[in-house]
């Protein structure tokens, strides 16, 4: 049985997601390494069919 | 973001949770932009341990205010500020529900639905059921909702023979 806790305010998702957007500001590369290893993350792990690169099929141009 | 070096945190510490959100629904369905990994852990002060052992290895960073943004650290009192936080991590950005909008208090029925499964490295996770992340999308407000994924996982579920 989950605990006794604070009722959350409105907007504290919102509030944490702009906390957290102005700290990875502060390392935009970290930011930029993380974005491209998520698009290969997801090219890797999504059906086949859903990949963007692929092999292509015959009937395919 | 290393989703996979993520759950294999959070599997070495055995936390208890559920994926949720669009790494789920990625692995499960269709292709969504998403740059978080959002995790529904069991809400007790000894999983709340477990997560925060996991969290100190991804060196995970939160703060209750933007001065004050620092490493994770083993007091793990920060956990019981809210139900939602979103933090940093050296493998990328993750998303802490003690609580999930259109689930509260199903936790322990929702983990029992979570298929057990692999990403395409073969790290298991437990992936919240498509009927329940229909519900917890049907929870939000209609400008929250996304509804491409609301629309598809109505088509599935349907195709199941199944209702939500």
């Amino acid at each position: 049985m989950s605990e006794p806790q604070l009722p959350d305010r409105p907007f504290t998702k919102e509030e944490e997601e702009r906390k957290r957007a102005i700290a990875m500001q502060r390392d935009p590369a970290k930011r930029w390494r993380l974005i491209q290893e998520m698009i290969t993350w997801a090219e890797a792990n999504m059906k086949p069919e859903h990949r963007r690169n692929r092999p292509r099929q015959p009937h395919q141009k | 973001m290393n989703v996979d070096a993520i759950l294999s945190a959070l599997n070495t510490h055995d936390v208890d949770y559920v994926l949720i959100g669009g790494v789920n629904f990625l692995l499960n369905h269709a292709p969504v932009l998403t740059f978080d990994v959002d995790i529904w852990i069991q809400d007790e002060k000894q999983n709340r341990e477990q997560l925060t052992a996991a969290l100190m290895d991804l060196k995970a960073e939160w703060g209750p205010d933007d001065l004050h943004w620092k490493p994770v650290g083993p007091d793990v009192a920060w956990l019981m500020r809210q139900n939602v936080f979103c933090l940093t991590s050296n493998e990328g950005a993750i998303d802490i529900f003690r609580e999930v909008k259109g689930l509260e208090g199903c936790y322990a029925e929702c983990k029992a639905r979570a298929g057990a499964k692999r990403t395409g490295s073969g790290i298991q996770y437990s992936s919240l059921s498509d009927e329940d992340m229909l519900r917890c999308q049907e929870a939000l407000d209609l400008a929250q909702q996304h509804h491409d994924r609301v629309k598809y996982l109505r088509e599935v579920i349907a195709r199941k023979g199944q209702t939500p």
